[in-house]
């Protein structure tokens, strides 16, 4: 069994600017220094997927880990401003230039959201809105259940809003 | 120095052709199931090679670069560079030249002339966003 491992990378640019809400703008400065200033950067996106080449030679179609990749992530926030926004200013699209609908805000959050795809495995759309996590899909039993809240916990959610249906005849392989 | 084991890493580049399709397809199905890359095309691939092993207390060296070059020239490259890949008796119709494919091909030409014990992994990028990582069967 050949076990390896395909990287894709894409590039993508943001605006971002550190600064927390429990802070004065002269905390920010201090705390974040130049970093509390609107600015931007050139991002490069790695995602590796490991497992056995399949009869057609691929641990996974390139292709489709691409298309994942910009739908899970690069579509989202690049020439975009990743900042927090609430859920009627995401619903409304008043602001086009803004990533939406995604609270997070350092490069470490930014690598959450595509993390976020394991979520798939139990066939369960994670939305997030200020930090909290709706969860929408089917599971077969309340493991499942357990797990796919954990999951969006560990990726970086605070609350979750649980809207999973239990149907047993809903396979462990989900969508992916 | 004796008993540090280094890992030795050396780039090597060669450019060739291949496509993607079944043989028992027709042009238009392998065109519906692999999208652009059904049609001949090609690329300059990246070979990292890493050996790893005690540095020499003579020669103060894991590998002999020189040695190393030779091996990939006459194994690797004077084999895949400028050359279609399809065309390859490793690449039977029915066997696609895949990335994760072609690692598995150079890995057997090479651990055979530098041995399991030094050959430590293989990536393999076939354009500078996707590479493939080897480090020989589990």
């Amino acid at each position: 069994m050949a076990i390896m491992e395909l990287t894709k990378i894409l590039r993508f640019s943001a605006a971002h600017r550190l600064a927390s809400a429990a802070f004065s703008p002269a905390e920010n400065r201090r705390q974040y220094g130049a970093c509390a200033r609107t600015h931007g950067h050139n991002y490069a996106l790695e995602a590796t997927v490991r497992g056995v080449v399949d009869a057609e030679g691929m641990v996974m179609d390139a292709a489709a880990l691409e298309q994942a990749m910009r739908t899970a992530v690069v579509d989202l926030v690049d020439h975009r401003e990743v900042r927090l926004v609430d859920e009627q200013e995401a619903q409304s699209g008043a602001r086009e230039d803004t990533a939406v609908p995604y609270p997070f805000n350092t490069a470490e959050e930014l690598v959450r959201l595509a993390t976020d795809q394991r979520l798939c495995r139990y066939d369960v759309a994670a939305v997030v809105y200020n930090r909290t996590a709706r969860l929408e899909g089917k599971v077969s039993d309340e493991a499942d259940r357990r797990r796919a809240e954990k999951l969006a916990l560990e990726a970086g959610a605070l609350r979750v809003d649980d809207r999973l249906l239990l149907d047993p005849a809903t396979g462990d392989a989900g969508r992916c | 120095m004796t008993g540090h084991t280094v890992a030795v890493t050396r780039r090597f580049t060669f450019s060739a052709a291949h496509r993607y399709g079944r043989p028992e397809w027709s042009d238009a199905e392998n065109r519906a199931r692999f999208g652009a890359v059904a049609a001949i095309h090609g690329h300059t691939y990246t070979l990292e090679v890493t050996l790893r092993g005690p540095i020499d207390p003579v020669t103060g060296m894991v590998v002999d670069l020189e040695e190393l070059k030779a091996v990939v020239g006459e194994t690797v490259l004077a084999r895949f560079d400028h050359a279609f890949i399809n065309d390859d008796p490793a690449f039977p119709p029915g066997v696609l030249p895949t990335t994760e494919n072609l690692v598995r091909v150079v890995w057997d030409l090479l651990v055979a002339k530098l041995g399991a014990e030094r050959l430590a992994g293989l990536r393999l990028w076939e354009d500078p966003t996707l590479y493939v990582d080897y480090r020989g069967e589990a």
